[in-house]
């Protein structure tokens, strides 16, 4: 009798009648854990405060230094995605799952050593290196699942799941900081403990996922009627080596690529941006609330626009979030020229919710052209570009702000510009989703080709 | 031969989406109050 290991692919294969709808939660699970990633800004004063406590001391850490975290966290995340994802697609999505966790919350551990021992080394080393290989290995693990769960639904699937790293800030955020406060003395900020906290409750939060995960029988749809029928039967199949030979990736990479850099931008600009545009109407504490109505509709647009994506096709989509999306960029200095801030207010709403759509959106799209036999691994790879747009797109704002300072270039006329250039961006990712075509069928495997 | 079939109670389900569903609407919550400031004029 052989010895089958309970993270073993065979061993997480659904028994006769399992019901689809447990595989959402369990995706949802780990989607939820490693999207504290875009939460991590509460930690940036505390951590520049370690030894001064109440204030920075020229010994402490600073801001710059501390962003950096982030930075590399997002780094690993699309180099682990790509790096991992064959391997995850051979060993199945629980054994993949419970590497996610087991990295993710190590990571929160290692980095609270770091902190005690004020190495910021190790602290990037725990949170950046080996949590950030968590996060990748995570966000792409429960993907290829649900695709094969939902082959009626593939949009909605990956859309439920994607919104919960969206929704893993929203969760991350208060969580570290009410445990801040209660761990916070005076002889300490409370990071640390919050650190080691944050770090056992993802992991356990994550064992849950890795617990309910299944995949479908393959036989499931002629035995029992448990999966649906594929809305593309008779799509081809392609590996993740070949996929990336095909231009069909490379045009998608831009279009991720664009789509996230423009996002990234106007979300980093944003609390600033309503500021200046509205002085004196609008305050900063208003100004972060807008800030927190933008996640908001993030979050909504992941759902939304992914499930819309089944009905009217994924190019369309795209084709929306491009075309659309540049229009309300385009749209933006307008509403600030008429003073409403409400039309300036849902502008920017509607291009965040295009923003999250994009990332819910792709694995799907990823699923029509180059079918699901690798299609973990193919995504894996694609968000090389979100990684790239990670550092491209603050690069981009920053430098542009810097160049209209050094002109003496008015803040809101400085706006103007940035955001055609943004239009544009997305004009050159609307004619990259344009070429977008069926793949050739000379790169199908042999046994889908026949 | 094939696993004899096994179904799912409505309990399990109602759980599983309890566990995730829980801490994402408190989530929401707390920036939903937090977005509300946007609209709220001192």
């Amino acid at each position: 009798m052989t010895r089958r290991s309970f993270l073993d692919r065979e061993h997480s294969i659904a028994p006769l009648g399992y019901n689809r709808w447990l595989v959402p939660p369990a995706a949802l699970a780990i989607h939820l854990s490693v999207g504290q990633a875009y939460a991590f800004s509460v930690f940036n004063i505390p951590l520049t405060r370690q030894l001064g406590i109440t204030r920075s001391t020229p010994e402490d850490w600073s801001l710059p230094q501390v962003s950096l975290l982030f930075s590399l966290a997002i780094v690993f995340l699309g180099l682990s995605a790509a790096v991992f994802g064959k391997w995850l697609e051979r060993v199945g999505p629980r054994k993949a799952m419970f590497a996610s966790a087991l990295c993710f919350g190590s990571g929160f551990l290692i980095a609270a050593l770091g902190i005690t021992l004020h190495q910021l080394w190790l602290v990037a080393l725990g949170y950046g290196v080996v949590g950030g290989i968590g996060l990748g290995l995570g966000y792409i693990s429960p993907v290829s699942t649900l695709l094969k769960w939902f082959p009626d639904r593939p949009g909605m699937a990956t859309g439920m799941a994607i919104m919960g790293f969206g929704g893993g800030a929203m969760i991350g955020s208060p969580l570290a900081t009410n445990l801040m406060l209660s761990y916070r003395s005076a002889t300490s900020t409370g990071v640390v403990p919050t650190f080691v906290t944050m770090g056992v409750i993802y992991m356990a939060f994550m064992m849950f996922g890795v617990f309910t995960i299944r995949l479908p029988r393959p036989d499931a749809q002629t035995i029992d009627g448990t999966l649906k029928p594929d809305s593309m039967p008779n799509r081809g199949q392609v590996t993740a080596d070949e996929a990336i030979r095909t231009p069909q990736f490379w045009f998608l990479w831009i279009a991720l690529f664009v789509n996230v850099t423009a996002g990234i931008a106007l979300l980093s600009q944003a609390s600033p941006m309503i500021q200046e545009i509205f002085r004196p109407k609008v305050s900063e504490s208003a100004a972060a609330g807008f800030v927190g109505l933008l996640s908001l509709f993030n979050l909504a647009g992941r759902f939304l626009w992914s499930s819309f994506s089944d009905y009217i096709g994924r190019r369309r989509v795209y084709a929306i979030y491009f075309a659309f999306g540049a229009v309300l960029y385009l749209l933006l200095p307008s509403t600030g020229k008429v003073g409403s801030v409400p039309l300036f207010v849902l502008d920017c709403a509607l291009i965040m919710s295009m923003y999250g759509g994009g990332f819910a959106t792709i694995p799907a799209y990823l699923r029509d052209m180059f079918g699901t036999i690798q299609v973990g691994a193919i995504h894996g790879r694609l968000l090389t570009a979100w990684s790239m747009a990670g550092i491209c797109g603050p690069l981009l704002i920053s430098q542009l702000r810097e160049i209209q300072k050094r002109q003496g270039i008015f803040p809101t006329e400085a706006y103007n510009t940035t955001l055609l250039i943004l239009a544009g961006l997305l004009l050159l990712g609307f004619f990259s989703n344009l070429l977008v075509h069926a793949v050739d069928p000379k790169h199908y495997t042999p046994e889908s080709a026949s | 031969m094939p696993t004899p079939q096994k179904t799912i109670s409505p309990f399990r389900l109602v759980l599983a989406w309890m566990v995730v569903g829980i801490p994402l609407v408190w989530g929401i919550w707390n920036t939903f109050q937090k977005a509300l400031a946007l609209f709220i004029t001192k």
